[in-house]
């Protein structure tokens, strides 16, 4: 066996070791918790196949790329295809930035909600080495009032005329834009109860209020920008290719199965045999008892529908299904311990 | 019905575009044809565009890359953190280096590093088998053990007695069916892998017709959007 | 209630299904008669094949949205086998493939394929054509690629889902003769409507060992069939003391509680 090969049957049993050790071995072995950091070790597995992103790509760059500068048949289908790849790929990235973007403009605000509840989680307990309690909240108070005359500015500077007067978006705007002004009118008060004072006796409740009151500011800041956003123009395109074209295309493809069922269980269910007589009877005693009208005929369609579902549908399933897992769980074996039939060592060049 | 204001020429424009989306894939029906291939291509491309930056988006910028640059610790105003650095998400750097040789698929010369990565996957796969069989097997075995006679009230209750007994039956003849390597000489061994495959043949029309009014809302619901929304929205362009 | 560690129930279960399968690959190394019963379908991929071969149309082998997992492993067996086919009688494979990291284990073999039956120079690594990872895309790609190039043959192995009827269908629009197999039994009803011959759930699994008859792959099924065998009892056992437990009212732990039975 070359070194190669090598390398690669101990990575294929080195990939497998940590899950099968984690499910035999019991939860805690000599003292030690072995799947204390299995979250993070089954997202680092995810990571590596995550990777594997631009694969596609890559493929559909030289395939399509190639039939197009060499003018291969099929180069305006290809010409298509990475039109709308490019496009795509553009226009989602743009839309995820704007969401980052409007995220980060209210990022001060939640950091400080965050860090008003942190100053009395840490006067309670006690927390050496952070500045007394009413200087934080001073701090807060400063930089709250600082930050939140930003975001209003930056709201009231927002082109509100984009959206069309009628329309629902433009009623839910005044309505988050009369909440807004509620809202930052709440925090304001809310951070000039905050004690700032030494003689001020400890009571974290102003802080409470003051991580609520600036989240609700942030939250309808972000609400706002959201609404305004989908009419601009880049939001616009995503939507046109998404529900225009990517959700329309796989939803026609799904309803192509209504065609096709049909057209199947005419050819299926035609009585040549005892064996798709059995299935055409079976599949029309259920879709009888599926349809409304069934009860015209006779009444008694849905029970022999569940019937047939519950009982002998599910034990064949079941059989099927322990036949395959047992199957599986034999051929995961060979994978993992790289016992490979012939076929594939003989002539695998590496 | 969706609420459309085809004043909004991008909202029309969706519309319309769908429609025309939704009739090239209908095209096919009849026969393969230009249009549906352009449509077709467009899919790919679209669907490819959007699933690589919904990937990074969804799963590694905020599962791996916010956490391993620092960009969720927050400065407070008096100096201190929201949280502290986890040096351990470090680590995460080798799963990533790691995946990255998946793109020496395509080097000739050193096309087996693909092959690590790849078999890295195999692997973990293969153990994480494991716990997904015991996890789905066990409860569908104490599901199985059904008794063949059931009594309610002290009497013995027929028809559910018959589902039990019919129920095992079932389940022993259809696994009997896939044995593969033992022989069945005997009458009595043919015949129940025999009702073996009958019974499932039962199964599986019984599935099929549980499928039928599913796929045929699919196929409605699309008619309903041609009818109700994309008709309107062309009469709208055409000025009716 | 999920197992999330085993208990010594259920890592004797484990070696009761595992230990079979050594002990057979060994012993398949050693005997060669070992007796596999004929399965219907797998007949049929030769025939499908030589279909192919007299019309001189292409055959599409589909690994559908199977990804890296042990089903892939099993039709890979299965794929060696129509490759050296197509090799042996100069007929086009393609493979319209979903995922990038399959079709990369798929050339490979497909490679090894051609390279057993001497035909390496005939091997062209365009036929294998990624077309998306998105299901309905596939779906619609894998649609047109068949009707474009009128194939004589399709195969259908692996794991599908509700796309699995547009597959099918396709290849009944241009005449091809279907072999599916899947082991998932809901798509398995509707490839029986759709194709000429359907492997149901686990005969995918033993489909490459049926074709090649290679050691480690009859012993992996005799195996596995020995591993069924103790299913096949549990239940019997099961059953029998549920209904003695009906019967005399008594309430006897079944089967379930002592694989559960925390030793440990």
């Amino acid at each position: 066996m070359n070194y190669r090969k090598f390398i690669i049957r101990l990575f294929t049993f080195l990939g497998g070791i940590y899950f099968f050790l984690e499910f035999v071995l019991p939860g805690k072995v000599a003292g030690v918790q072995i799947d204390q950091y299995h979250d993070q070790i089954s997202r680092g597995f995810i990571v590596v196949g995550a990777m594997a992103v631009g694969l596609g790509l890559i493929n559909l760059l030289m395939v399509h790329g190639s039939k197009i500068i060499f003018r291969r048949k099929g180069a305006i289908n290809s010409l298509a295809l990475l039109s709308g790849l490019f496009l795509m790929m553009f226009v989602s990235g743009s839309v995820w930035l704007a969401d980052l973007n409007r995220a980060n403009s209210v990022r001060k605000i939640t950091s400080l909600a965050s860090f008003a509840e942190r100053i009395a989680q840490d006067y309670q307990i006690k927390k050496k080495g952070v500045k007394p309690y009413y200087v934080r909240n001073q701090l807060l108070k400063d930089a709250a009032f600082k930050a939140l005359n930003e975001l209003d500015n930056s709201v009231n500077k927002l082109d509100l005329s984009r959206l069309p007067e009628s329309s629902t978006d433009s009623t839910l705007l005044k309505s988050l834009k009369r909440d807004f002004t509620v809202a930052m009118m709440e925090s304001d008060n809310a951070l000039a109860k905050l004690q700032v004072s030494e003689s001020d006796k400890p009571d974290f409740s102003a802080n409470n209020k003051v991580k609520q009151s600036l989240q609700t500011v942030a939250f309808l800041s972000r609400e706002i920008k959201s609404v305004l956003y989908r009419y601009s123009t880049i939001r616009r395109i995503y939507t046109l290719l998404f529900d225009g074209l990517f959700v329309s295309l796989g939803s026609a493809m799904f309803s192509l199965l209504g065609f096709y069922i049909a057209a199947a269980a005419y050819r299926a269910f035609r009585i040549k045999s005892a064996e798709s007589t059995l299935m055409l009877l079976a599949a029309l005693l259920v879709m009888l008892g599926q349809i409304p009208f069934s009860i015209w005929i006779w009444d008694g369609f849905t029970d022999i529908r569940l019937w047939l579902l519950s009982v002998p549908n599910t034990a064949a399933f079941r059989a099927i299904k322990i036949g395959a897992a047992v199957a599986g769980l034999v051929m995961a074996i060979r994978m993992w311990l790289s016992i490979e039939s012939e076929s594939f060592e003989r002539g695998t060049e590496l | 019905m969706t609420v459309i204001n085809y004043g909004d020429s991008w909202q029309l424009a969706t519309v319309l575009v769908g429609g025309i989306a939704t009739l090239a894939i209908f095209s096919f029906l009849i026969k393969e044809n230009p249009v549906y291939r352009i449509f077709e291509h467009l899919f790919i491309g679209i669907a490819a565009g959007f699933g690589i930056v919904f990937s990074i988006q969804r799963f590694l910028w905020p599962n791996i890359m916010v956490p391993l640059l620092g960009l969720d610790i927050d400065v407070y105003p008096d100096g201190t953190l929201s949280h502290s650095y986890n040096y351990w998400l470090l680590l995460y750097i080798l799963p990533m280096v790691f995946g990255l040789l998946f793109y020496f698929l395509y080097s000739k010369r050193f096309g087996w590093l693909a092959k690590v990565v790849i078999g890295f996957q195999l692997g973990a796969s293969g153990g994480l088998a494991f716990k997904g069989f015991f996890n789905e097997m066990i409860p569908q075995l104490e599901k199985s053990f059904k008794p063949l006679v059931v009594f309610s009230n002290g009497e013995v209750n027929y028809w559910q007695s018959f589902e039990h007994i019919l129920f095992v039956f079932t389940l022993l003849s259809v696994m009997y069916y896939f044995f593969f390597s033992f022989k069945r000489e005997s009458r009595l061994a043919q015949g129940f892998a025999g009702s073996g495959r009958w019974l499932m043949m039962i199964c599986f029309g019984a599935f099929f017709g549980s499928t039928v009014m599913a796929r045929m809302a699919l196929l409605v619901e699309r008619l309903q959007f041609l009818i109700d929304d994309w008709s309107p929205a062309l009469k709208y362009l055409f000025g009716a | 209630m999920a197992v999330e560690h085993a208990t010594a129930g259920v890592l004797i279960f484990m070696l009761l299904l595992v230990l079979p399968v050594f002990y057979f690959i060994r012993r398949a190394f050693k005997e060669s008669d070992l007796y596999v019963r004929r399965i219907a379908g797998i007949g049929a991929i030769d025939e499908a094949v030589g279909r192919a071969a007299e019309m001189g149309r292409p055959i599409s082998f589909s690994t559908g949205i199977t990804p890296v997992s042990p089903t892939l492993y099993a039709v890979l067996g299965v794929l060696y086998y129509v490759a050296r086919k197509a090799a042996l009688f100069k007929n086009r494979l393609i493979l319209p493939q979903n995922d990038p990291q399959v079709m990369a284990i798929a050339e490979d073999v497909m490679r090894d394929g051609y390279r057993a039956e001497g035909r390496l120079s005939a091997f062209d690594p365009k036929n294998i054509i990624f077309l998306s990872e998105e299901q309905f895309a596939f779906a619609a790609g894998y649609m047109g690629l068949i009707h474009r190039e009128q194939v004589a043959t399709a195969f259908l192995f692996g794991f599908f889902a509700a796309e699995s009827l547009i597959l099918a269908e396709a290849g009944q629009q241009v005449g091809a003769m279907q072999v599916a197999a899947s082991e998932s039994p809901e798509q398995v009803a509707f490839f029986i409507c759709t194709c000429d011959y359907t492997l149901i759930g686990e005969e995918l699994y033993a489909a490459a060992a049926y074709l090649t008859r290679e050691p480690v792959q009859l012993g992996s099924l005799l195996g596995q069939d020995r591993a069924k065998l103790v299913f096949f009892i549990m239940i019997i056992v099961g059953v029998t003391i549920a209904t003695i437990n009906s019967f005399t009212g008594w309430q006897m732990h079944n089967l379930g509680w002592y694989i559960r039975y925390p030793l440990w």
